[in-house]
């Protein structure tokens, strides 16, 4: 599947096609999983994980039940 | 001794979101300026004439009459994160982020332009932009806007009214990300344009002038010159009909602005040899969205 790959602030950002989904990756372990909430916008996955990537640190953890 | 002439570096440029069809729009000390390349917006009037025959030859100004009148120009500016803060929503009719084209067009945008004359300005009304290229080749990244607008008024704005200048230091190439291919690797490229253009139809019916703009079938295109390769042969050329996910990332300090493409479709064109030099990938390819994702989505952050 094609997929989006960003590199910002030194993460790698691999976002779903349909920016559904985004994971950001430090030096290739992945560090951060974001999801577009319900209602919201398909590309808020990615905002969320290009701004997780700038301050470096989670603002709201996704838990284990949303990952799945 | 010579009668003085204004000079194109006393113009001065304020813009504010539009917030009617009779937009009231103020303009004060407070609002923002811009610093702006170029700018050629402005009146345009088409005088006709009467295909009537009048035993002459000469044209009589009784055979002339005003046919149309458009208010229209580009507006051309250095690309900075301020600058994005302040068109991505016109552009995309989007308010919020991430950005994403919209099916109906915001009202738009008011601004004044100081063209240097003390106490005169011009001032634009319910701008709509038309068509956004985003390009670079030479020492900074660029925008140019196809500009419409509804009314031009000549307004008493001194230069020094029209805000404060939001000082910027616009993006250069070095800080540009283009990802693109199979493997959504980074492609260093020579020169890049991505034209977003919304197809704006005039409504003008029996007037002369337009009464609102309508926004017709989009457009995105990005055109470029890869480097060619064995890599790039294997990921770029021959690709599947469907396109692949591209990106386009401006990135300084903590602030960024971040195109993702949902498919980016490059068309095969085998790229010849001219020369001994460094052989180059052109690349004429459609940005399309797949069923309702969106072809574009757009983050911007200015925050430093």
């Amino acid at each position: 599947m094609s997929h989006h790959i960003i590199e910002l602030f030194g993460y790698t950002i691999h976002a779903s096609r349909d920016l559904y989904s985004a994971e950001v990756f430090k030096d290739g372990e992945s560090v951060k999983l974001t999801f577009t909430e319900p209602g919201a916008k398909k590309g808020d996955a990615l905002a969320k994980a290009i701004e997780w990537a700038k301050h470096g640190e989670p603002e709201a953890e996704v838990t284990e039940s949303e990952k799945e | 001794m010579a009668t003085a002439s204004v000079m194109g570096h006393e113009g001065k440029w304020s813009f504010a979101a539009s917030n009617a069809a009779a937009s009231t729009t103020t303009f004060s000390g407070s609002t923002l300026s811009y610093a702006v390349v170029s700018d050629t917006v402005g009146l345009k009037d088409t005088l006709g004439y009467s295909r009537g025959l009048r035993g002459i030859r000469g044209q009589v100004v009784e055979g002339s009459r005003k046919t149309s009148t458009d208010i229209s120009g580009t507006i051309v500016f250095e690309v900075s994160p301020k600058w994005l803060d302040l068109m991505i929503p016109y552009i995309t009719s989007d308010i919020t982020t991430p950005f994403v084209f919209q099916e109906t067009l915001t009202n738009g945008f008011d601004y004044i332009r100081y063209d240097g004359i003390a106490g005169k300005s011009r001032r634009y009304n319910n701008c709509q932009i038309n068509q956004a290229t985003l390009s670079f080749n030479g020492e900074f990244v660029t925008m140019s806007l196809d500009v419409v607008a509804l009314t031009e008024t000549e307004v008493t704005y001194a230069g020094a009214a029209l805000g404060t200048d939001i000082t910027w230091e616009p993006y250069i190439p070095a800080e540009l990300v283009f990802a693109a291919g199979s493997a959504s690797a980074t492609r260093n490229v020579e020169s890049l344009t991505l034209t977003m253009n919304n197809n704006l139809q005039a409504r003008r019916r029996m007037k002369l002038a337009p009464q609102c703009y309508l926004p017709g079938i989009r457009t995105i295109t990005l055109a470029t010159d890869a480097e060619w390769g064995s890599v790039a042969e294997a990921e770029m050329y021959g690709q599947i009909e469907d396109g692949y996910a591209a990106s386009l990332t401006l990135t300084r300090e903590s602030m960024n602005s971040v195109l993702t493409f949902n498919a980016l479709q490059i068309p095969d064109r085998t790229p010849g040899i001219t020369g001994p030099d460094e052989m180059l990938y052109p690349i004429q390819g459609f940005i399309r969205g797949t069923g309702v994702t969106a072809d574009v989505s757009w983050t911007n952050d200015s925050t430093n």
